[in-house]
């Protein structure tokens, strides 16, 4: 089981907070580019439970065991690119790379089995895309950009030894804020900051034992550098 | 694969039969989904038939009070068709005729029909085999239902009277070289024999309770033992298989009933570990994560299932695997490796 390290999103928190000089900001242009890397911890998701069953002879169900799947909290590195296409609009390519944990719950059996939990650590892929709002009228100072964002990607989940592959659907909605920690005015490179952000994760499918769509909360934390 | 030693019978140097029955209540042997097997050349095969359709006659020679010869052959009609409908399998059968032979007697024909047998009172049905010893393909298949029972053939079943098309379906799966599940459960009846709480399989070798048409339906086990002997063009490369060796402290459990559930299809399919080194393998399962449960054999007359059963380990507990299994395309899972802890 992963759990989340508080360090880096207390490091981050703190550097937002940060105040940087005073200097006037003018608008992002279109063009720009935003290039991310960070992390991600998303909650553990419920994929679902059901019962191992008979048939009585009336047609009935007799349980034999329940087994309740849920994929493990876990952190993940991601990255994402950003093209700002107007000053409001930001399109996004991302991607996510993660060893969550399989939990299959065993339990309620019908001669008394103890209680288990099956576990196998998959890995995770994802690759997509989305568009990034920025919420200039939310704004407080020149240098804290808030925005919402909404993503959708290939998911893909390979079990170990790359023995099968389940693939399905992930979106991501939220919103975060951006703070440039270095600007620069001229040259290439226009800053580096932080972007820090509360998503919901809806995914569809992969490790999912229904065709339900299944929801949990994550944070992202990552630097940026603006081209 | 296990082989059959049960009322051997001689017909020829080349060829034996078998008799296997559904029974009404006593404990009976209790396969999980095994192919039968035969040592036919020097080498053990799996008992199968070489051609299909497998063709068969219904025996309008004698049959059950509140049967006609149409219900008769539109039942077991119904029930080859479940079998044939198994997508993941090439056999077919093929409606011969009917005839006024006898089921049991060796003619060349797999004759279905009724025989009033009131001294065999806990046996419904039993399918009796003629082999090629040279090459372990089956010849002759023969179903008989016993008519000292009261039968049915109605839609809905009717109370008192045993469902043809469920204990019909069982004995097909006989005819077509399947063997006894244990996926079941069962409790002693006071006076002897054992009642079905509950079946994964229509291959379990008691039957319900008269009046229940609980048994018309093919269930995963079923479905994956068909499949593996007689796989369609694409079923290996598809399915997959898991396998391993239950052990207690350090020793092979010989005996264990294995099962493998899929939680994403709830389904189950069970093999035993059947051999010195306490190793199972399990075919014919749909690709993805499952979850294995060992168990000791509960629910059968032991004696009646395993040549030597004083061999048969039924001091564990029953247990779960603690890891998720994953069964890949076309593949094996790799070995798994099952510890259960004694009673």
């Amino acid at each position: 089981m992963t759990f989340v390290r508080p360090a880096p999103l207390v490091l981050v928190a703190a550097m937002c907070l940060q105040p940087g000089p005073a200097r006037a900001q003018s608008p992002v242009p279109p063009g720009t580019i935003d290039a991310a890397l960070g992390i991600a911890w998303t909650a553990a998701q419920p994929l679902g439970s059901g019962d191992a069953r008979e048939t009585t002879p009336t047609g009935s169900v007799f349980r034999i065991f329940t087994a309740s799947t849920t994929l493990a909290s876990a952190t993940v590195v991601e990255g994402r690119i950003g093209l700002r296409m107007t000053r409001h609009l930001e399109l996004l390519a991302s991607g996510s790379y993660g060893t969550p944990t399989l939990r299959i719950s065993l339990s309620g059996d019908s001669e008394n089995a103890a209680a288990v939990t099956a576990t196998e650590r998959v890995q995770q892929f994802t690759l997509g895309g989305g568009a990034l709002w920025y919420l200039g009228r939310w704004r407080t100072g020149n240098r804290l950009a808030p925005f919402v964002t909404g993503e959708a990607a290939y998911l893909r989940h390979v079990h170990s030894g790359n023995t099968l592959i389940q693939t399905g659907r992930q979106y991501q909605i939220g919103g975060g804020i951006k703070y440039p920690l270095i600007q620069r005015n001229g040259g290439r490179l226009k800053s580096i900051g932080v972007r820090v952000d509360v998503r919901a994760v809806l995914h569809t499918r992969g490790l999912a034992f229904d065709a339900g769509v299944h929801t949990s909360p994550s944070f992202g934390a990552s630097s940026y550098v603006r081209f | 694969m296990m082989s059959l030693s049960c009322l051997r019978r001689a017909r020829k140097a080349a060829a034996f039969g078998v008799t296997l029955a559904l029974t009404l209540a006593p404990a009976q042997p209790a396969f999980a989904y095994l192919k039968f097997g035969v040592r036919a050349g020097g080498r053990q095969v799996t008992l199968r038939w070489t051609q299909t359709p497998v063709r068969y006659v219904v025996s309008d020679a004698s049959v059950a009070s509140g049967v006609t010869v149409s219900d008769f052959q539109s039942a077991v009609g119904r029930a080859f068709a479940t079998w044939q409908a198994v997508p993941t399998a090439s056999i077919s059968y093929q409606f011969g005729g009917l005839t006024g032979a006898l089921p049991g007697q060796e003619d060349g024909s797999s004759t279905l029909g009724f025989r009033n047998r009131p001294e065999m009172d806990r046996v419904l049905a039993s399918t009796s085999f003629v082999v090629d010893m040279a090459t372990g393909a089956l010849l002759e298949s023969d179903i008989f239902f016993n008519s000292a029972f009261a039968w049915s053939v109605t839609p809905a079943g009717e109370t008192g009277r045993f469902d043809l098309e469920s204990i019909a379906l069982h004995e097909i799966g006989h005819l077509s070289g399947l063997g006894h599940s244990a996926l079941g459960e069962t409790e002693l009846r006071e006076g002897g024999g054992r009642r079905v709480i509950a079946s994964g399989t229509v291959m379990f070798p008691i039957a319900f309770t008269a009046g229940s048409i609980a048994g018309r339906t093919l269930q995963p086990d079923d479905i994956a033992g068909i499949s593996d002997v007689y796989p369609e063009s694409d079923f290996n490369a598809t399915a997959g298989s898991l396998s391993g060796h239950v052990t207690s402290d350090a020793q092979p459990v010989f005996g264990a009933h294995v099962i493998a559930f899929n939680p994403n299809t709830l389904s189950m399919v069970a093999a035993f570990t059947l051999n010195t080194q306490g190793e199972f393998s399990i075919g014919g399962l749909s690709p993805g994560p499952y979850v294995v449960r060992v168990e000791p054999l509960d629910d059968a007359d032991v004696e009646s299932f395993f040549s030597a059963p004083e061999t048969v380990d039924f001091d564990f507990k029953v247990a779960f695997v603690d890891r998720v299994i994953v069964v890949p395309r076309g593949g094996g899972s790799g070995s798994v490796d099952v510890k259960v802890v004694r009673k």
